[in-house]
């Protein structure tokens, strides 16, 4: 009985002649949060797309919750309870912000494909919906098209939306881009605060949040695991400062 | 025997009159991103001014010129005053072209009437071959061999010039193409224009036989689009090997089943959407 | 409840204005109604792909033509049994619009727009020389006016123009409810973000053909009511012009508001009447209002469908 939350092992991705991710292991424990580094070029946003289902792996084998997922479409994969959020912010601009968050609330519900009644008519959306506004600070702005909202609130409808479906794994590419050093603050201990239940991967830039988040950390360069450890671990490892930084 | 000979050259000469209207056709849509649904318009608005000309000059080469020049020039004007302010928009463009296809369209209908005319050749090859029991119009022989030039020309320039290279890095990636410090925005209103000067010319070298008519353009048109979408969009060699594949096919299936022609193309095009989407040549 | 007062009032003032207009107006003018609503039905259909689901189909004519031509060959040739003739159309839509949207949707972005206009064209090249069929450019004339089993004829303007507001009025509910049903809310997600929804858990493949389906079927509604309006059918009833007027219809009414394309259908056939009646350049002007609105319209389509450059992810 497999207590991997995910799974990769010897995972590869090529694009034409370029290795993107050579055989790359990756596993993560239920619960667990962990943090992708590395320069530019590394392959971890070609990591997340593989693990979310937008890209399929060369060769390897991807298991979500136990189960083979290397192959299965994203909209499955977030039906087992994956999650993931957008480096670019990805929202549906011309709606109001609960619009945005009940399209959420309704992704894994059964009432997706219903036509013949309105979606007020089905309350638990609306009021789960609220609950999560509430709980984000967010209720006054319901109304509000998203467009209007500031970038950092906007940041925060990302996040609502990646956590409205009660996910077990949540994928977070860099949340924390393009803030300034207070929003970056106030994003980060959102996400410290989110439900320990939840493993969080995630991607990020900013090494000063990645190692406040993490419990441990995942060196990536040219496609290929370079570390893996604890925060201390890898803060530690000089041939992490190298492949940023080059030698002196 | 006979027979399938005379049918494939003058489906060969049909397939080279939509590779030249396809192969603008897709290159737009390669390097903007924008369907050009006038590109039939340009088509017969060039079938006809070819014809006025000749009316009034008997030259079948200036004709030719005429109606390339002025085509050309309509068309950097339709990119340069309407197309280009919704540069982020393709949907918008596309929409304009539709419009522009209603308003050609017309002004042909009004200036030329609605019956169906024939360009008259041009005295050079108004002569046929003949093999045996086999009669080639030397015509159609002409329209074969200026299709396979401009289409080994326009592989040349996008494979062996700067100009091309310029052109193909702008289909890979117009945001850093315009980095690099190449005019983008003038690039595109000379590629539409060149596009429709395309079209032009395929209407005047299809004119003895394919005719000026109300409603070539749109007939014209849909053959031109599913050239491009069997051959895939963007793709030079798409356009050249959907062109051969139509032209033959439409011609055959005309002179086989004419009730059935364009069930036959049908046929075609919804199989290479069932197996390659993205066209036999499209990047998927 | 004062608020909602006036909205009754309006509502009954514009029921009690439908129910009546055939006693007041002469049968021309009635005729024009009726034509509104058919369009009106074709307009809200194609609303449906592209204002709610962000899909813009160049052929949408497609289904309306070819259930129109259904109407024409069953009942010419097989029964006139009203409900038969309209069974027959409405499944020759649905199966229709299965398939097109099968193939259309093999693609997305302007590769989508393309297949949908070949298409589209294709069977209007198909019904052009299938002469044996569909009796090529004469098409199928002397259509009669619906027979049902009550005694009432149908011929007479005003019986037909009932007709025509039952359809539209059921047309117009379902589909109000449809767009704002959890299906619909979908619909408009994968309008503003389809990377989004499909990351949410949609399979928005799925609902993208759902929506082609029913916007064909509604189609097919109005393909079947203009077939026994006008007592005959030709190619032109597949046309480019006609899709091109259906999506004029919607974008100049307004698209993504149901009302508004509607609206705009309502305004496009009485200008296409008026402007008929004077000279034959309807195509041009229906080009010339076709390139203003793009350029100029306010919100239309320029504001509410923004695309982010092809590169992007989401097309």
């Amino acid at each position: 009985m497999n207590s991997f939350c995910l799974e990769m092992r010897e995972v590869c991705k090529n694009f034409g002649g370029l290795r993107a991710i050579s055989n790359v292991d990756l596993c993560l424990e239920a619960g667990e949060r962990r943090a992708i580094i590395g320069p530019n070029g590394a392959g971890k946003t070609t990591l997340f797309h593989l693990i979310s289902g937008t890209l399929l792996p060369c060769s390897g084998a991807i298991h979500l919750f136990g189960k083979e997922v290397t192959r299965l479409w994203p909209y499955h994969r977030a039906a087992l309870g994956l999650t993931r959020t957008f480096q670019i912010t990805n929202l549906f601009r011309n709606l109001t912000l609960f619009e945005n968050v009940v399209l959420a609330v309704q992704a894994l519900d059964q009432a997706k494909y219903s036509m013949l009644r309105p979606v007020s008519s089905y309350r638990r959306l609306g009021h789960r919906a609220y609950e999560l506004l509430e709980q984000w600070g967010l209720r006054d702005k319901a109304d509000a098209p998203v467009r209007i909202l500031s970038y950092g609130e906007q940041r925060q409808v990302e996040l609502i939306m990646a956590v409205a479906g009660n996910p077990q794994l949540l994928l977070l590419d860099e949340p924390t881009s393009g803030l300034s050093p207070a929003e970056t603050g106030m994003v980060t201990e959102l996400i410290r605060k989110l439900d320990s239940n939840i493993t969080i991967l995630l991607i990020e830039h900013d090494m000063d949040v990645a190692f406040a988040l993490a419990d441990r950390v995942t060196v990536m360069y040219f496609g290929s695991v370079l570390t893996e450890g604890s925060v201390s671990e890898v803060q530690n490892d000089p041939r992490v400062g190298e492949i940023y930084f080059g030698t002196e | 025997m006979t027979f399938w000979l005379v049918q494939a050259f003058n489906g060969l000469s049909f397939a080279m009159l939509l590779f030249l209207l396809a192969a603008g056709l897709s290159i737009a849509y390669g390097l903007m991103g924008i369907l050009n649904l006038a590109h039939g318009s340009f088509y017969l608005l060039g079938a006809y001014l070819g014809l006025t000309v000749i009316n009034y000059t008997n030259s079948f080469f200036l004709a030719v010129l005429c109606a390339i020049a002025a085509v050309t020039i309509l068309g950097m004007i339709m990119q340069r005053l309407f197309l280009r302010r919704f540069y982020k928009n393709p949907l918008a463009q596309i929409l304009l072209t539709f419009g522009f296809v209603f308003i050609i369209g017309d002004v042909c209908h009004l200036l030329w009437g609605g019956n169906p005319q024939v360009l008259a050749k041009p005295v050079l090859f108004e002569a046929s071959f003949r093999f045996g029991s086999v009669v080639i119009p030397s015509y159609r022989v002409f329209v074969i061999g200026l299709g396979l030039l401009v289409a080994l020309g326009l592989w040349l320039l996008q494979e062996k010039t700067s100009i091309g290279a310029v052109i193909r890095a702008g289909v890979d990636d117009e945001e850093m193409t315009r980095g690099l410090g190449i005019n983008t925005p003038f690039l595109f209103t000379v590629v539409f224009g060149v596009g429709a000067g395309l079209a032009a010319l395929a209407g005047v070298i299809g004119g003895p036989f394919v005719g000026a008519y109300h409603g070539a353009d749109i007939e014209i048109l849909l053959l031109a689009l599913v050239v491009v979408i069997i051959g895939g969009a963007g793709s030079l060699k798409g356009a050249f090997v959907g062109s051969l594949l139509v032209g033959l096919l439409d011609n055959f299936a005309k002179a086989l089943l004419p009730e059935f022609a364009l069930f036959a193309i049908f046929g075609l095009m919804a199989l290479v959407l069932l197996v390659r989407p993205a066209g036999l040549c499209g990047k998927p | 409840m004062t608020v909602r007062l006036p909205r009754i009032a309006a509502a009954s003032g514009l029921l009690v204005v439908t129910l009546l207009l055939p006693l007041v107006l002469p049968g021309y003018y009635v005729d024009l109604v009726t034509q509104m609503l058919i369009y009106a039905i074709f307009a809200m259909s194609l609303d449906i792909l592209l204002g709610y689901t962000g899909l813009p189909s160049l052929g949408h004519a497609a289904c309306f033509g070819v259930s129109a031509y259904t109407v024409g060959l069953v009942s010419l040739k097989i029964t006139s049994v009203f409900w038969l003739v309209a069974g027959a159309a409405l499944g020759a839509s649905v199966i229709l619009s299965a398939l097109l949207g099968f193939l259309a949707l093999r693609s997305r972005g302007v590769y989508f727009v393309m297949i949908t206009l070949a298409l589209s064209q294709l069977l209007w090249g198909i019904a052009y020389q299938w002469r044996s069929l569909g009796g090529g450019d004469d098409g199928l004339p002397g259509i009669g006016r619906p027979k049902l089993e009550i005694p009432v004829s149908f011929a007479d303007a005003a019986n037909f123009y009932y007709l025509a507001l039952v359809f539209f009025v059921l047309v117009a509910a379902v589909l109000s409810v449809l767009v704002r049903s959890p299906f619909g809310n979908a619909l408009k997600g994968i309008r503003e973000s389809e990377t989004r929804m499909t990351s949410l858990g949609y399979n928005v493949w799925l609902y993208k053909y759902l929506a082609f389906v029913i916007a064909g079927t509604v189609a097919g509604v109005a393909g079947m009511l203009a077939a026994y309006y006008k007592g005959y059918v030709s190619p032109a009833d597949l046309s480019i012009l006609l899709s091109a007027k259906v999506m004029l219809m919607v974008i100049l009414g307004g698209a993504g508001t149901l009302i508004g394309p509607a609206l705009g259908a309502g305004l496009i056939v009485l200008l296409e009447n008026v402007v008929s009646a004077q000279t034959e350049r309807w195509p041009l002007i229906l080009g010339v209002i076709y390139v203003s609105v793009i350029m100029f319209a306010p919100l239309g389509i320029v504001g509410k469908f923004r695309r982010k450059p092809r590169k992007s992810a989401d097309t």
